[in-house]
């Protein structure tokens, strides 16, 4: 506000032109809402992804999956339940087709966490088939 | 926790008539529920042996939280053969 009361007056002051004065009030009125929209309140207002989405084109087939995240945690949280004996069977298999994940350290407070910064991820791959993976 | 409540499945081909299919499962539920209590006592009981109750009273928990995940759950796969849809709700 008092940004912009500045570059009033230096327009009455005639150090600065009608157009300058335009410019500058644009590019403040701009940077204002950007902090506004960073502030923690703003994010806080963000509503949470519910569905991890999962497209799938190509020429022969599209394939569109709709996962509910309920049903991630719900999964996480049964994984860490899991007996040692099968979580090592579980580990060696995931291990063998190279995905390093362990799930003995997976814990529902994690996945809350890791979450809230796949809120704003967005995958897309381009090639053969058209791959995008974003949440919603 | 709602477990779901409505399943979906369509199936169609081109130039045939499609299949569809809409099972609402609230009225399955309360069918199925003697054989959920009895799995769940189940589970209890073989988690409390094995383990502890505790963590057998987490797993069934775990468990009952997962079947009402669900819901949501879409799948659909369009392809030149057919056309699948599998919705949760």
């Amino acid at each position: 506000m008092e940004e912009k009361k500045k570059i009033l007056e230096m327009l009455a002051a005639g150090k600065i032109s009608v157009a300058e004065a335009e410019q500058l009030l644009a590019a403040v009125g701009a940077e204002g809402a950007a902090s506004a929209a960073a502030s923690p309140a703003a994010e806080g207002k963000r509503k949470s992804p519910k569905f991890l989405r999962v497209e799938v084109k190509s020429e022969e087939e599209n394939v569109n999956v709709r996962v509910p995240f309920q049903l991630l945690r719900a999964g996480v949280k049964l994984a860490s339940l899991m007996p040692a004996g099968v979580q090592g069977q579980v580990q060696e298999t995931l291990n063998e087709k190279g995905i390093s994940l362990d799930l003995s350290k997976a814990r529902p407070e994690d996945l809350e966490e890791m979450l809230d910064h796949l809120a704003d991820l967005q995958i897309d791959v381009d090639g053969k088939e058209q791959v995008r993976i974003y949440m919603e | 926790m709602i477990p779901p409540l409505f399943l979906t499945v369509r199936i169609r081909e081109p130039g045939r008539r499609g299949f569809r299919l809409w099972l609402p499962l609230l009225l399955l539920w309360p069918i199925l529920l003697p054989l959920l209590l009895l799995a769940a006592a189940f589970m209890l009981l073989v988690g409390a042996l094995l383990f502890s109750p505790l963590r057998a009273w987490r797993a069934v928990a775990a468990t009952y939280e997962m079947i009402c995940a669900f819901r949501g759950l879409t799948v659909d796969v369009r392809s030149r053969e057919e056309t699948v849809l599998i919705q949760i709700r």
